[in-house]
């Protein structure tokens, strides 16, 4: 079957799929509620409970997980792609451990500074994540041609060991409380309370997720390698870079609203590639929609596995993260 | 078509010369090979004609305009490389990989069309690969590999297409085949070929004309069978070797002898 026709299949399935996913997980929970009673519009809302328990307490965290999934999912691809390696992940290159550096700093220091209602930790793990960003991006771009992907992952892997060494330094000074509070971030946790957050987090997505939209035919290119590609027509210099700061971009934006949640960015595109193949122009779309369910279902996991006690998310990502991962390694071996 | 005139080359500032005072043509229809040993600028030489990388001095010219000027979706409108080997960070099946040379063809948003699935099927026909259509690429052994390779090559339509070693890694059948598949494209489907290679039975039976190069230069540029005779192969290739008219294969039989004492 042609492309043109398994992408509209592709995008319905995993659009529906998405989205029961969505409308679903907030059904699940302490109080139980009905769908029905949520859409009904012969209840007000002042009187409907379950429509208050649905849109105010749990979808922004359900959505948080949507949108994270999403990001995380879908910087995976881009950066497997990029660096033409199906091991990396969205934390390969720094971003995440810039993000935890600067969490860790506005806890240990009780930053109080907020903008457009958004908090502290937030802003500084964005902010974090934008400078690991631009310190690999400089480095890699340094070279005369383009960006070199060999300096990229040597760059990012040697600054992930070096914030997290940063990390654990601010660590060891920072009182308990704090430095329980910043391991707890560490774990992931959707629990956003209301949907500002999301509001700041979704304009950097949206960015992201423009600048990806153009890129999935060059990223199949990629793949080949740099001077096939720019045999085939592709500027290559001008897609690394968009793959690089897209995915980066949507990274920091992902872990500034949800925590560095482990192994989406892995999980997703190879279940993904399993289903559809390999061509970008599906993997992209589909494992960013996907990537929105599978959080959302790690999530509801997280919540109800051990009721009332809540299992941060990224420990149940890691979880099945783990194991899956040296499944891959062992295929690919 | 390609015009290279005065052409030096060095990767990074400060690194030595690759490719001194270069200046060729390539007209259209013709078989152009680059013989040369290992090391001699070949893959370089093909790199500046394909426009992917820019000469440090002089100027490489594709239907009279600037390469460096064009932009890199006009160019492979036009030019097409079969690189040495292609590896594959992922699964795509040959179809898959010969749809990829529509890039260059389809607009941003585009995605192929009949017309597209048509000429990856005919570019598959004309190398002999429809059969593997649907298999994966890693699976195919490397004469295979090597064909479906200049399929996605002719699924761009170029003009021009730039081979480079097409035959090192290929056992004797595969070469055969080769060499034929590059003779029928060349007089059936009119494409210009320009071939980088050490391979003196592929320059001899496949090509037109000859540019030796050694270490980086020009040392002589001709007829295959001005090119190819002992004092040309030990000034290339520091080997001494018996030349021979060669009916049954209808071109020249090179017998190396021994290695030239200098």
């Amino acid at each position: 079957m042609m492309v043109r026709q398994r992408l509209p299949l592709v995008l319905a399935v995993s659009s529906l799929a998405t989205l029961a996913t969505i409308v679903w997980a907030p059904t699940v929970g302490s109080t139980p509620i009905s769908l029905a009673r949520v859409f009904d519009p012969a209840i007000d809302w002042a009187s409907n409970v379950d429509a208050q328990i649905f849109f105010v307490a749990r979808l922004p965290r359900v959505l948080a997980g949507a949108l994270v999934g999403a990001a995380l999912a879908a910087a995976g691809v881009v950066l497997q792609a990029l660096l033409r390696n199906p091991l990396a992940t969205p934390f390969t290159l720094g971003v995440s451990s810039g993000a935890a550096l600067g969490a860790m700093l506005a806890t240990a220091f009780h930053l109080e500074a907020t903008l457009l209602g958004i908090s502290a930790v937030p802003l500084a793990s964005f902010t974090g994540a934008m400078l690991a960003t631009a310190i690999v991006y400089g480095l890699a771009a340094s070279q005369r041609r383009g960006l070199s992907t060999n300096v990229l992952l040597l760059a990012g892997v040697t600054l992930n060991a070096f914030f997290s060494a940063l990390i654990l330094f601010v660590q060891y000074f920072a009182d308990m409380t704090d430095a329980l509070r910043a391991v707890r971030w560490l774990m992931g946790d959707l629990d956003v309370g209301t949907l500002a957050p999301l509001a700041g987090a979704l304009p950097l997505l949206l960015l992201a997720a423009a600048a990806m939209a153009v890129l999935p035919r060059a990223l199949n290119l990629l793949t080949m390698g740099d001077e096939v590609a720019a045999s085939r027509g592709v500027d290559v210099h001008r897609a690394q870079r968009l793959a690089f700061l897209s995915a980066s971009l949507a990274t920091g934006a992902a872990v500034s609203l949800g925590g560095p949640v482990g192994f989406i960015g892995i999980i997703v595109p190879h279940l993904v590639r399993l289903i559809v193949g390999a061509d970008h122009r599906l993997v992209l779309p589909a494992s960013t929609l996907l990537g929105a369910a599978f959080l959302v279902l790690c999530d509801v996991v997280a919540r109800t596995l051990l009721a009332p006690v809540e299992v941060p998310v990224g420990i149940i990502t890691a979880v099945i993260g783990g194991p899956f991962f040296l499944w891959l390694l062992v295929r690919h071996a | 078509m390609l015009q290279a005139a005065d052409v030096s080359f060095r990767y990074r500032p400060g690194a030595p010369l690759v490719l001194e005072g270069i200046s060729l043509e390539v007209r259209p229809g013709e078989v152009v090979g680059l013989l040369g040993p290992n090391g001699s600028g070949k893959t370089s030489l093909l790199r500046l004609l394909s426009g992917v990388r820019t000469p440090t001095a002089g100027v490489v010219r594709l239907d009279g305009q600037v390469m460096s000027d064009l932009s890199r979706r006009a160019v492979a409108r036009k030019v097409a490389v079969v690189p040495q080997g292609v590896d594959l960070a992922f699964d795509y099946t040959a179809l898959d990989l010969v749809l990829m040379g529509r890039h260059p063809h389809l607009g941003l948003f585009t995605v192929e069309g009949p017309a597209d699935y048509a000429h990856a099927r005919a570019a598959l026909a004309a190398t002999g690969t429809s059969a593997l259509e649907d298999r994966l690429f890693r699976t195919l052994s490397g004469g295979e590999q090597q064909r479906v390779i200049i399929a996605a090559a002719l699924a761009q339509q170029p003009q021009v297409l730039l081979l480079d070693e097409p035959t090192t890694a290929l056992d004797l059948g595969a070469q055969l085949h080769l060499a034929a598949l590059l003779l029928r494209l060349n007089k059936e489907h009119g494409v210009t070929l320009v071939i980088s290679t050490h391979d003196l039975h592929l320059a001899a039976s496949v090509c037109h004309r000859l540019v030796l190069l050694r270490q980086g230069r020009i040392i002589g540029s001709g007829p295959v069978r001005e090119m190819l005779t002992p004092g040309h192969l030990r000034a290339v290739f520091d080997v001494d070797a018996t030349v021979l008219p060669n009916d049954a294969a209808g071109a020249l039989t090179i017998i190396p002898t021994g290695r030239h004492a200098s």
